[in-house]
């Protein structure tokens, strides 16, 4: 084949669809051009540079999604994968669960009301404990993980996974950075620039690690994303002595990375989220899952303890 | 991504492979050496899910071959070398030079990669042959990566 048909199926393949042009890799293995590769280099880029922002989400919500499934679909393969997701996904709800101001209030709130306090509540400077308990289902098996969640106001984070296969397993935010202990393993991002050509691997640790970001983002997005609703009142699941008025927020956007449905139990004279479960919809490629939050009480814990020093093996 | 676009042509193919690629890479993370740079790492991994992936899909889609995957690899190595950037910053350049294109070019472009219409498509809309939209792509992106080195020379030189 010669050159001029081999540049005419390259510019087939960049610009058609495949399967117009069939043809086996080894008729194509001799095009050796530095402007193809040159070309290829411009393609690669133009597609990720126009890509569609909304495909661009739906591709990273993908691969958080996989990092769940991972270890869901082959049990031996480790947690670690599945530890980055649920903390995604626990961050995000986390968020609603931090609750610690104390309003007492004789008057029915709104929905909205209700939820604007939860919001304003989390700010609270005391660190909390939750079990959280992720159920997945993938390919029709049910899975549940489950990690101790610690939270200290809107910017201390860890979550310990217990009972992972590799240990320590931890990830968490210090209010400066955003960081992953797994076994020997530490990477930390700032979120700042990087200056010494570690971009790739600070974009990575961002991308894993991106649930952190996501607390304030969904805290700020229920409001406007979701459709609030007070349900009847009810009594606390296991505090049968509380009756609470659950708050359910409906996703109303399309935005595809945030949870479809999550319900919310404040306490009813604190207005502390004392349990919430968050359903994260379900689709062809991720299965249906839900997160349930149970608030276990309060401990001081020294501020080392969100950083990953305190958690790595060899401090 | 970029590597994985420029060696798998189907858009869902290289969005698994990049998934892969993570999940491998993340799977395999405490082989990695820290005081080497992430990026040629992961795409050594990719480029193994790309050998993968075309010798299944070799019989239904026109793929290319462990020539074209190292002609790339060395392209985008030699991209990457310069210093003081990053990534991001590549990519601004790249949109930099998107603007300097013609009105023209710049709506072929616009039309090939954002509303991802591929040549035919492009071709029925304009009343132009399929084979002459190739060609013009062919020749905007050979400029848009000329820009690109370009910029990147010239900036490093700085």
């Amino acid at each position: 084949m010669n050159e001029e048909a081999n540049n005419d199926l390259l510019r087939m393949w960049l610009d058609d669809d495949p399967q117009q042009h069939m043809k086996m890799a080894d008729e194509v293995a001799h095009i050796d051009d530095s402007d193809v590769a040159s070309e290829l280099l411009a393609h690669g880029m133009l597609s990720g540079l126009l890509e569609p922002v909304e495909e661009r989400e739906y591709r990273v919500q993908n691969i958080l999604d996989r990092f769940d499934s991972q270890v869901a679909d082959r049990h031996l393969r480790g947690p670690r994968p599945s530890q980055w997701r649920q903390l995604s996904g626990i961050a995000a709800a986390a968020v609603l669960l931090i609750g610690a101001g104390f309003w007492f209030t004789s008057t029915p709130l709104s929905a909205e009301a209700a939820i604007d306090r939860v919001i304003r509540s989390v700010q609270f400077p005391v660190t909390r404990i939750y079990a959280v308990k992720i159920f997945a289902n993938r390919f029709g098996r049910d899975s549940v993980r489950e990690c101790k969640l610690y939270n200290h106001g809107m910017e201390k984070t860890a979550a310990v996974f217990e009972n992972a296969v590799r240990s320590p397993a931890v990830i968490g935010a210090d209010g400066e950075r955003r960081w992953m202990v797994i076994g020997q393993t530490v990477w930390t991002s700032d979120g700042a620039p990087p200056a010494n050509g570690n971009a790739f691997r600070q974009r990575l640790v961002d991308l894993i690690t991106r649930g952190h970001v996501e607390i304030n983002s969904l805290l700020t997005q229920i409001p406007s994303s979701y459709d609030l609703r007070l349900l009847p009142p009810h009594p606390l699941p296991g505090q049968e002595q509380l009756t609470s008025q659950p708050i359910e927020a409906t996703l109303s956007s399309a935005n595809r990375r945030l949870p479809q449905r999550i319900v919310i139990w404040p306490h009813p004279d604190s207005g502390v989220v004392t349990q919430m479960h968050v359903f994260r919809g379900e689709d062809r490629r991720r299965g249906a899952n839900r997160m349930e939050f149970v608030f276990e009480g309060e401990k001081n814990v020294p501020d080392a303890f969100f950083t990953p020093d305190f958690h790595r093996i060899d401090r | 991504m970029t590597y994985i676009r420029s060696c798998v042509r189907d858009p869902g193919l290289a969005e698994d492979i990049f998934q892969e690629t993570l999940l491998t890479g993340w799977s395999k993370l405490d082989e990695f050496d820290q005081s080497r740079p992430l990026a040629p790492w992961l795409r050594g991994i990719a480029m193994n899910l790309c050998r993968n992936a075309w010798r299944r899909e070799a019989r239904s889609v026109l793929v290319f071959s462990d020539r074209m995957a190292e002609m790339a690899e060395s392209t985008l190595g030699k991209i990457e070398q310069h210093d003081g950037d990053e990534w991001g910053e590549k990519l601004n350049v790249m949109r930099t030079c998107l603007d300097g294109l013609t009105p023209k070019s710049r709506e072929l472009i616009r039309c090939r990669y954002e509303d991802n219409h591929n040549a035919a498509r492009i071709a029925r809309d304009t009343s132009a042959n399929p084979s002459a939209i190739r060609k013009r792509l062919q020749r905007v992106r050979l400029l848009l990566a000329e820009c690109l080195e370009r910029n990147l020379v010239e900036g490093a030189g700085a």
